[in-house]
């Protein structure tokens, strides 16, 4: 059953990834939103670890809940949709049928991944805060420094797996990706000279 | 008492699964040896196939909840071919 649904999840027959799309969308988010607190942090020069990781831990906590709920409840309805539509022309109840089964077991696995990719995306940005509570990094500026390094890493690794998806250049779209994060930082870090 | 050999069936069933799922999901039925399925009409969502499953001893009921499960339906019996069962006398 896993392999099947792995099969249909990974390679639509539409050529359509559902997995790859969550995955990349998602992290992307987790990746900015990450960036967006640490330009915040950064700006206003905040130098314990703890206070940056309790923002981007909640934050990636808040993504991983609203991920799962969110893609579950869309998925759900979506399919359920489809699978109405599908018994109309069926002109049978189709219960206890394999689509009827799939509605929630492709939902979970899917609202699964939409929740947990943007989380991890979001974790491995903080990872440098971690390192500064441990001491291992400085804080100011190191850790700030590093968390943006590794965000334009993970930015430029998805852009990097959308151009190979596209089959286009990948130097070109994982420039793409960068240049969103890095307009984000701008935009982030006007945003905090203008208020403060 | 007559066992059924061979039943050719009219199904209707969504583009998924397959046919080539769909055939071999039909074909690990007990009762079934072998099967040839073919697709006699597209629709946008549905397609309708011409199944001819063979075996010894064809489980109607059971041929029909494979289908059942598998989210199609029977729309007709198009054919069977029964054959008697000779049981052998075991006191020979």
């Amino acid at each position: 059953m896993f392999e099947k649904l792995k099969e249909k999840l990974l390679f639509a027959k539409s050529g359509e990834n559902i997995a790859q799309r969550y995955i990349v969308l998602n992290g992307f988010d987790g990746v900015l939103t990450i960036l967006g607190i640490t330009v915040g942090s950064f700006s206003t020069q905040v130098d314990n670890p703890a206070v940056v990781i309790s923002a981007c831990v909640g934050t990636a906590v808040g993504l991983l809940a609203s991920g799962i709920s969110g893609a579950y409840i869309t998925e759900t309805s979506q399919r359920l949709r489809g699978f109405k539509e599908l018994r109309a022309k069926m002109l049978t109840d189709m219960k206890g049928s394999v689509q009827e089964k799939n509605i929630r077991s492709e939902s979970i696995v899917i609202s699964l991944l939409n929740g947990f990719s943007s989380f991890m995306f979001a974790i491995l940005g903080t990872v440098p805060f971690f390192l500064a509570a441990l001491d291992m990094i400085p804080m100011l500026n190191a850790a700030y420094y590093s968390s943006m390094l590794v965000s334009s890493i993970l930015l430029a690794v998805l852009g990097g797996y959308l151009g190979k998806i596209a089959r286009e250049s990948i130097p070109y779209y994982a420039l793409k990706m960068v240049l969103v994060g890095v307009g984000t930082a701008a935009l982030m870090y006007g945003l905090q000279l203008f208020i403060l | 008492m007559a066992v059924i050999k061979k039943l050719i069936l009219d199904v209707l069933k969504p583009h998924d699964p397959e046919i080539i799922e769909f055939t071999k999901e039909m074909c690990a039925l007990t009762s079934v040896n072998s099967l040839e399925s073919s697709v006699e009409e597209v629709d946008k969502e549905v397609e309708t196939v011409q199944i001819v499953l063979f075996g010894e001893n064809i489980e109607y009921e059971e041929v029909k909840k494979k289908v059942r499960e598998l989210g199609a339906s029977i729309h007709s019996v198009d054919g069977v071919v029964a054959e008697e069962k000779i049981e052998e006398d075991v006191n020979k």
